[in-house]
Parts: C-alpha cells; sequence; structure tokens
C-alpha cells in the first residue's frame, strides 16, 4: 500500500498559488448558479494555473484561452480542467480533493468526459491554507474514473512525453534541391570533402565525391543518432539530364573516420505520399548508394532509423 | 525574523578527489576561504552550480534546458531553503516568486559563479521582485488590497478588475444558461434524449444521464449511477462510454445551437 506521503516526496513539485491565480479561480467559481459547483471550478481552475505556471518557467509555451476549462459555458455543465499546450495538445490538470488523498489506497476522480483528447493528466494536490498548490505526478492515460496515485510518473517524464509528442509532430521543412544549382545551400548540408574523413584505401576515387562533377553538385549532412559513433552522413547529389527530369544521388557514409556503416541502420526512400520506395538495413555495410530520376517539383524524403531515433530529411527537386 | 541563507563566501570549488567536507585547512592561503560550516549545503551548492553551468551549455529552448532548469527548481523548492520575505510581502509574495523563477529558469546565463551562490542569486533575484511590488503598492497605497495588480515578468499588468464579475454572488446569464439548458432536458421536446438509450435499455438514456451527470451541481460520479441501475461491472464501464460518444455531444448540439459555444470550440477526439 502506498500512501500519499510516500508519493509526494519522490515525485512532487510544490508550487506557490498566486493571487492572480486566486482572483481567476474566484471569477470563474462565482459565475456557477449553484454553490456546490463552486469548489468544484475553484479547485479546477487553481490546479490548471498551476500546471501553466509551472511550464511558463519552463518556458513551454501554453494557451490558456483555448482550453474547455477557460470556457464558460462549458464550466457550467462540464468537470474539466484542460490546459493547452501549443502545438502538442491538452494536459487535464486534476485537483485532488483534500478527502481523496486520506483513503487507503488514495486516487484521484478523473471524469470520463476528459478521457479522450487528452496527451496526458496532472493530478495537483491543492491546499488553499497554505496557498500552495502541489504537482504530485503525471500518466499519460487514463481508462476509468479512478486514477490510484501509485500509478502516478515523475514530472520529469511529462516532460519527455511532451518533448516525443513534439518531435512526432515537427514536419521538416523540405530542402529546396533546385536552389543548389544556384549554389544555395541550408544549413547544414557541406562539401562531402568538408564532411566525409575519407579512409586510406587507394581504390577509393576522390573524383567520384568532388562537389561538382561535370554539370552537377552534391552536398552531405551529417545526421547524429544515440552513440557518437553512429554519426552517418546522408549525402545527395543532383544532376541535371538532357530531359527536363533531374538525377538524385542519395549515398550515406560513416563518418569519423569509420569504415562501416552502423549495423541495423535502417535506410528508406519514401516518395510525396509517404510510402516507401526503397528501404535497405545495414548489416557489415560501408556505405548506401542508390540513383533515381525525378521531376522538377517531386518531394521525396529519406528516413534514417537507429535504434529509438529516427531522423526524416524531406526534398523538393 | 528572516535571515539570508546562511552560506560562506564563494568556496573554492572542490579539486578532483578532494571531497568538500574533507577540505583541508592547512592547504588553503586563499583570503577568502572559510571553513564550511554546512558540508551538505556545500554539495547542494555544488550540484546547482554544476547544473547551472550544464544549462548553459544545452541549446537554448531546447528540452534538454527545460530538464536541466526542472532539476534546479525541484531541488531548491524541495529544499525550502529559498527567502521567505518580511511579513508584509506576504499577499504578494508567491507572484514575486514566480516571476523570479520564470525569470532565472530562463537566463540561466545570467548567473555568475564568482559572485555568489546559487540559492544567494535566486534570492536576490526574488527579493528585487518584491521590492517592486513593496514599491508598487506604496504608489497605490489608496487602492484595496484585492484590487491589487499584478504585474508579469514581460512587464504587462493584469489588472484583476477584469477578472472579477460585476456582483460577487449573482450572475443571472449563466443562471440563464443553466436554467435554459436544463428545461431542455427536461422536457426534451424532440423526444432525442429520451430514446437515445444504453443497451436497449430504455430507463437508461441520455436525459436521465445528463440530468444526473452534467445539470446536477455536484457531477454524480458514474461509479454511483452505475450502482443506482444495478449494472453489472462490464455494462458499468461502457456506460461512461456511451455517455461520451452519444450523450455528451448531443448536450454540445444544443449549446452550439443556443450560441452558448462555438462549433470550434468542440475539437473531436483524437485518440
Amino acid at each position: 500500500m502506498i500512501n500519499s506521503t510516500e508519493i509526494t516526496e519522490n515525485l512532487s513539485i510544490p508550487m506557490p498559488i498566486t493571487q492572480e491565480s486566486l482572483q481567476i479561480a474566484e471569477a470563474f467559481a462565482q459565475q456557477q448558479p449553484h454553490p456546490q459547483q463552486y469548489e468544484q471550478v475553484y479547485l479546477n481552475t487553481l490546479a490548471v494555473c498551476a500546471v501553466n505556471n509551472y511550464l511558463r518557467i519552463l518556458d513551454i509555451p501554453t494557451n490558456l484561452n483555448a482550453g474547455d476549462s477557460w470556457n464558460p459555458a462549458m464550466r457550467l455543465f462540464f468537470d474539466i480542467a484542460d490546459l493547452d499546450i501549443t502545438g502538442i495538445g491538452r494536459l487535464e490538470c486534476r485537483p485532488l480533493r483534500p478527502p481523496d488523498s486520506l483513503t487507503d489506497t488514495p486516487v484521484c476522480i478523473i471524469p470520463p468526459e476528459v478521457h479522450e483528447d487528452r496527451i496526458g493528466y496532472v493530478i495537483v494536490h491543492i491546499d488553499t491554507q497554505d496557498q500552495q498548490a502541489t504537482l504530485l505526478g503525471f500518466t499519460d492515460s487514463v481508462d476509468s474514473e479512478e486514477l490510484p496515485l501509485s500509478q502516478l510518473r515523475s514530472l520529469k517524464d511529462l516532460l519527455i512525453h511532451l518533448q516525443h509528442l513534439q518531435e512526432a509532430q515537427t514536419v521538416p521543412k523540405p530542402v529546396q534541391l533546385s536552389q543548389w544549382l544556384d549554389n544555395i545551400f541550408a544549413v547544414g548540408w557541406e562539401k562531402l570533402e568538408a564532411l566525409l574523413e575519407l579512409p586510406q584505401e587507394p581504390a577509393f576515387s576522390f573524383r567520384t565525391h568532388s562537389e561538382h562533377s561535370a554539370n552537377g553538385v552534391k552536398r552531405g549532412k551529417r545526421l547524429d543518432f544515440q552513440k557518437d559513433s553512429d554519426s552517418v552522413a546522408l549525402c545527395i547529389g543532383l544532376k541535371p539530364t538532357h530531359s527536363p527530369q533531374m538525377g538524385i544521388s542519395v549515398e550515406v557514409y560513416p563518418t569519423g573516420g569509420q569504415i562501416y556503416l552502423p549495423q541495423e541502420l535502417q535506410v528508406i526512400l519514401l516518395d510525396e505520399e509517404g510510402k516507401a520506395v526503397i528501404q535497405t538495413e545495414t548489416r557489415t555495410t560501408k556505405h548506401i548508394q542508390w540513383r533515381f530520376k525525378a521531376d522538377p517539383g517531386d518531394q521525396f524524403s529519406i528516413k534514417l532509423a537507429l535504434g529509438d531515433v529516427n531522423i526524416t530529411e524531406a526534398f523538393v527537386v | 525574523m528572516h535571515r539570508d541563507d546562511l552560506t560562506p563566501n564563494p568556496p573554492i570549488p572542490p579539486t578532483l578527489g578532494n571531497h568538500p567536507k574533507e577540505q583541508p585547512r592547512s592547504n588553503i592561503t586563499h583570503a577568502t576561504h572559510t571553513h564550511s560550516i554546512n558540508p551538505i549545503m556545500d554539495d547542494r551548492n555544488e550540484q546547482l552550480r554544476h547544473l547551472i553551468a550544464t544549462a548553459c551549455t544545452d541549446p537554448p529552448g531546447s528540452w534538454q534546458r527545460r530538464q536541466t532548469m526542472s532539476q534546479v527548481h525541484e531541488l531548491v523548492m524541495n529544499s525550502g531553503k529559498l527567502w521567505k520575505g518580511y511579513r508584509q510581502d506576504q499577499p504578494y509574495y508567491k507572484d514575486a516568486l514566480q516571476q523570479m523563477w520564470e525569470y532565472c529558469c530562463q537566463h540561466p546565463e545570467d548567473y555568475d559563479p564568482t559572485l555568489k551562490n546559487v540559492t544567494t542569486w535566486l534570492d536576490d533575484e526574488l527579493k528585487k521582485r518584491l521590492r517592486r511590488f513593496r514599491d508598487g503598492n506604496r504608489r497605490r497605497r489608496d487602492i484595496p488590497a484585492s484590487y491589487l495588480r499584478i504585474e508579469t515578468e514581460a512587464g504587462q499588468v493584469l489588472d484583476p478588475i477584469d477578472t472579477k464579475p460585476s456582483p460577487p454572488d449573482y450572475n443571472p446569464r449563466f443562471l440563464e444558461m443553466w436554467e435554459k439548458t436544463e428545461a431542455w432536458v427536461r422536457y426534451d421536446p424532440d423526444d432525442v434524449l429520451r430514446r437515445t438509450c444504453f443497451r436497449n435499455r430504455p430507463q437508461i438514456n441520455a436525459q436521465v444521464l445528463l440530468l444526473r451527470h452534467n445539470l446536477s451541481p455536484k457531477k454524480t460520479p458514474w461509479k454511483i449511477i452505475a450502482a443506482e441501475f444495478n449494472l453489472t461491472p462490464a455494462e458499468a464501464k461502457d456506460l461512461p462510454k456511451f455517455y461520451s460518444r452519444r450523450c455528451k455531444p448531443l448536450l454540445e448540439q444544443f449549446m452550439i445551437a443556443q450560441g452558448y459555444i462555438d462549433e470550434n470550440d468542440i475539437r473531436k477526439p483524437r485518440k
């Protein structure tokens, strides 16, 4: 049996309840026509403010007005305490009512109207006497009306969760390959000589790696995975042909003087719709090389995956 | 009476392998070194310094930096060692504390380890903001405390008057919204609510559920509603889902039709 003090000592973060929060909570609560609703709205609002203040400290942008909890009509009929985290989703901030925490298996009541459309739940213990809101912990999903406090994870896990959600949503801006022919390169795309430490192999022809072969251009970008030794160079070459189509080469090399690419590295060429066109996984591989033709305006992306890390680079010809 | 955090002048950073608790005095010739009174505090100071230094190397705006600074925040807040303010500071103390943390967590490079300990830096920033509130209040002596103007870190002034409703215990607009909605649910003019039933059981319909759960001042938990209807555990588990998917949208549609909320206020559930 885990009692609530054990939980608070390991995971919790004390947040002061500011005058600002109290005034907002009072204002919202006073809109309720019935006194029984006053307490619920009051505590819900303090919980949202406490979590919002915590995120503000860490410079994580939020949008209070976007939440149902900031909508007076929604507050009237629904027991909600959501906080919109800009670009990520809605976090539910549930107040723990003092009686709940004194039971044998402390739980927090989470009404079903908030079981969906939430990226996670933070439980907040509100102490109106000391004017303190303690963030007890976080969970990413709930499946019943009662959430046992023992299931809560630390706020540190909340940050990791938010980071993953944000990164999953970030759509990379495609690299404009046509600009390369005009010598315009986005940050990170370097000349191959600078990027690759070429191993001492006499058969290795330097000319194939020069930036400007006859009439084309080639540049590479260093991509890092979890281990320093796993870094690779993704090299894209562009070569105009007689037809309107462009010749594209995709190469992946190890960096840092390594001879082989990291094992079990997956490299996938995806078309405009995100469908895999070519896919390969390294074993003891020195490099990967693909060539294809594309029309100006075509879009493709290259996804590299090693272990838990996925990197996608998008291109438009 | 509150006193400043009891820290000695900046201790010499321990050399490798030299635990702060065991600093030999005979080696010390530095004029500002004093024998540490509290080795535990030295450890914490070192830990905080290290964290701030790490934060400065973390890319600004990165999740890495947020994690690092959240550790600083957690350590300091859970230590209870921050300046607690004078008695007259108490009304705005927490607002000043919030402002201090917003500033310090976002400007770790402003901390100078050669000048003071991290806790002292935080205390000084806190005191600065407490002074600002104090001076601000002196200028507005005639305004009652309940109308305290809060200035955010960015200099934006929040006027609490904007957030206060006009008469404190009666707001006609919301009462009207409530009564109209309750009337609609009770009369159910188009029979829609009564016809939306849970598992073909006519007594468990949207009308009953909305009345018990949304239109009762103390929103009855589903556990209790399920017990009232003698539902099996499996049925009890499905009841809230039935509510969310079939009943709640009906209420929301009514609210949109009445203009209480906008269509855009309702977000489709994402899974």
